[in-house]
């Protein structure tokens, strides 16, 4: 039998709510106390009624994430599902990699060393700009997989560290 | 007048070049590296050439590569933009050898005027105050801990070679000067090849007010009235306008003179601007000249929103031989300017350069509104290039409308796909500081925590119902209920209080 609900977690500006949609266009936000009456207008753009007030929605699919605008403000919308919740990957703040090709330009840890949340673990430039990779949280550098002078990827990891709780960052 | 011109620049700048060429008859000639190949300079201008690999100094940076563009397209002459080659002038006498004309000043006055550290010896010779610094002529870490001990803390490390916050640090203390001389000099050395050092005593709350110049090389040097640039991040600007709210006219009238000054004693010609920091008080204000940039500035259109000249025209008439195409006496400042520069960044990280396709662009039109803008719908925003967008600039008969008209335009630019400064730049323009024109150069991160806030509530959840929806029926053959324009336009739903006939 098909659920007559379906139920989501979204995020969008730092902000996590529960949303229920029902098979006949229902949607009932956490924390909003009448239904939200959704129309879609076109490919990217809807219309919704919130608490009387009809707000333009713009929606739309980037390279990797899901970005709505509404009155001014735009921002990405992450769904929680399930799967997604086992996959999670720890905060960006915490991922030891370049965020864009960058050059390594110093690197100050080596493995073993106990770091301090704060402490500039690599240094890298991009852009002409310098940029600093510094450590999430306090705890011991694992592994540095990265060398002076090369060019680093996005997404790969240059640093590993385990956090003083013991677990790996 | 010349007949084909390359434009040896990408981005907004080459596609606001492009329209005055367009304006003029003068075909052009774009140049591209390998990630810009559908870029909207290049599909702007009559012809395009490709010019190699993405990274900077393999093309856009390359004299060569631009200088052989030229010739293959036949163009007569190459306007750098600002930024790039702009102010080199090995480019400028590099393109005179090949025959092209550089529009901008000759190779020796933007030597000249590009050295930092000659062109303050040069300000101090003519009377006008400089920023208490040194310029060190023994550039080794010892010589430069004395001129920083000299200058006394805190103090600014600036490299001669160029600007935009590149290469500069600021030292609050002798344990930090080392360190702070290495690194300078390291970001100095990337970025200008360069890796000269100036000090100056850092100011802490100074307003970064500028004036736009122009000259022809005959004797005719003229001002076009003042910008101001306080809202910055990492010296970088953000948003500008003109004339610079809560100056007095006084004031203005002495900066204008001391521009037009430093200008003729540099035998300026072609287009420029003379900046200025400002400090201190209403009834105390000084002025000390910063630097001179010998080039158009990325700001320039509030100065032509405001005076209603064509300063790229000016600038290609004035290289093609003709006198100032203005004289002081016709000029007016008429009402008032506000710029905002679009960046793709992430506010929330650093402000972390964002590269990526943009999924949706949606500009916002009105009276008195202007956009230069160097991407649209599908854009690809790529790494290698400063992030800037676009620009969007707002005029009216008083700051205030300005402004009004801004903070609408603003909040109807919607760009989607990759982060960008838009939101930050509505809570800026909405910040009763920024309202009553009491802004510094420290007014981004004196307020961080205002600036920085979520979408409000209802904003927020029409976001999620929305996501939901479109989550809900992704992947199902179910479509969402298209809206009938009774449905949008019906009475019945509103709830506001909305009445037909009024009481």
């Amino acid at each position: 039998m098909t659920p007559t609900s379906r139920r989501l977690r979204l995020t969008a500006s730092g902000v996590t709510r529960q949303v229920d949609v029902t098979r006949t266009g229902q949607v009932s936000v956490e924390g909003v106390h009448e239904p939200v009456v959704v129309n879609r207008i076109d490919h990217t753009t809807f219309l919704a009624v919130v608490n009387g007030r009809r707000i333009h929605v713009d929606f739309v699919k980037g390279d990797h994430a899901w970005w709505a605008f509404a009155e001014g403000f735009s921002c990405v919308v992450d769904v929680d599902t399930p799967v997604r919740r086992r996959r999670a990957s720890p905060t960006r703040a915490a991922e030891l990699s370049a965020p864009m090709p960058a050059t390594i330009v110093t690197v100050l840890v080596e493995p073993g060393q106990v770091v301090e949340r704060g402490d500039v673990l690599v240094v890298l430039e991009a852009m002409k700009m310098e940029l600093t990779l510094r450590a999430p949280n306090d705890g011991t550098v694992d592994t540095v997989t990265c060398k002076e002078g090369e060019l680093a990827q996005p997404g790969v990891a240059l640093v590993t560290m385990q956090s003083a709780d013991g677990r790996r960052v | 007048m010349f007949r084909r011109l390359l434009i040896a620049n990408r981005g907004e700048i080459a596609v606001r070049i492009i329209r005055t060429c367009r304006a003029l008859g003068i075909e052009t000639v774009a140049v591209y590296s390998d990630v810009d190949t559908t870029a909207l300079h290049v599909t702007a201008a009559d012809f395009a050439e490709s010019i190699g690999p993405p990274s900077p100094a393999e093309s856009y940076l390359s004299e060569s590569k631009i200088i052989d563009a030229a010739r293959r397209a036949g163009a007569e002459a190459v306007h750098p933009g600002y930024g790039f080659l702009s102010e080199s002038p090995a480019f400028a006498e590099a393109c005179g050898d090949a025959g092209l004309c550089f529009v901008g000043p000759s190779p020796a006055v933007i030597a000249r005027t590009g050295s930092k550290i000659d062109v303050r010896r040069l300000a101090k010779t003519v009377g006008v105050p400089v920023v208490p610094g040194g310029e060190p002529t023994d550039q080794s870490s010892a010589g430069l801990r004395a001129a920083v001990e000299d200058v006394g803390f805190p103090a600014l490390l600036k490299p001669s070679a160029g600007g935009g916050g590149k290469g500069m640090r600021v030292v609050r203390e002798t344990a930090d000067v080392d360190a702070a001389i290495v690194s300078a000099r390291r970001e100095a050395s990337a970025a200008f090849g360069d890796d000269t050092i100036y000090v100056e005593r850092h100011l802490q709350h100074p307003r970064h007010v500028e004036v736009q110049v122009a000259a022809d090389g005959r004797d005719n040097v003229i001002h076009l009235f003042d910008r101001e640039c306080s809202i910055q991040r990492r010296y970088q600007k953000v948003i500008e306008e003109s004339p610079a709210p809560a100056l007095s006219d006084a004031i203005r009238r002495e900066l204008s003179t001391a521009a037009t000054t430093i200008a003729r004693a540099a035998g300026y010609d072609n287009i420029g601007t003379v900046e200025f920091l400002v400090d201190g008080a209403t009834d105390d204000i000084r002025f000390y000249f910063l630097e001179m940039n010998t080039r158009l500035q990325v700001e320039h259109p509030v100065t032509e929103l405001v005076t209603g000249v064509d300063l790229v025209r000016g600038q290609l008439e004035i290289a093609a031989g003709a006198a100032l195409p203005w004289t002081q006496s016709s000029l007016r400042q008429q009402g008032h300017a506000i710029e905002c520069r679009v960046y793709a960044e992430d506010p929330d990280h650093d402000f972390l350069p964002q590269a990526g396709r943009i999924a949706l662009y949606r500009e916002p039109t009105g009276p008195g509104l202007r956009v230069d803008t160097g991407v649209c719908e599908g854009s690809d925003v790529p790494v290698h290039y400063d992030p800037l967008l676009a620009k969007v600039i707002a005029h009216g008969e008083s700051r205030g409308l300005a402004l009004a008209r801004l903070t609408e335009a603003i909040r109807r630019y919607a760009v989607l796909g990759i982060g960008t400064n838009l939101n930050l730049l509505g809570s800026v323009l909405s910040h009763p500081r920024f309202a009553a024109g009491s802004v510094d150069t420290h007014f981004l991160e004196d307020e961080r925590d205002d600036l920085y806030g979520p979408v409000s509530d209802d904003p927020l959840t029409a976001v999620l119902a929305v996501a939901a929806t479109h989550y809900e029926h992704a992947g199902t053959d179910r479509r969402i209920p298209t809206t009938s324009p009774t449905t949008i336009a019906d009475p019945w739903n509103d709830h506001t209080g909305w009445r037909l006939d009024n009481p």
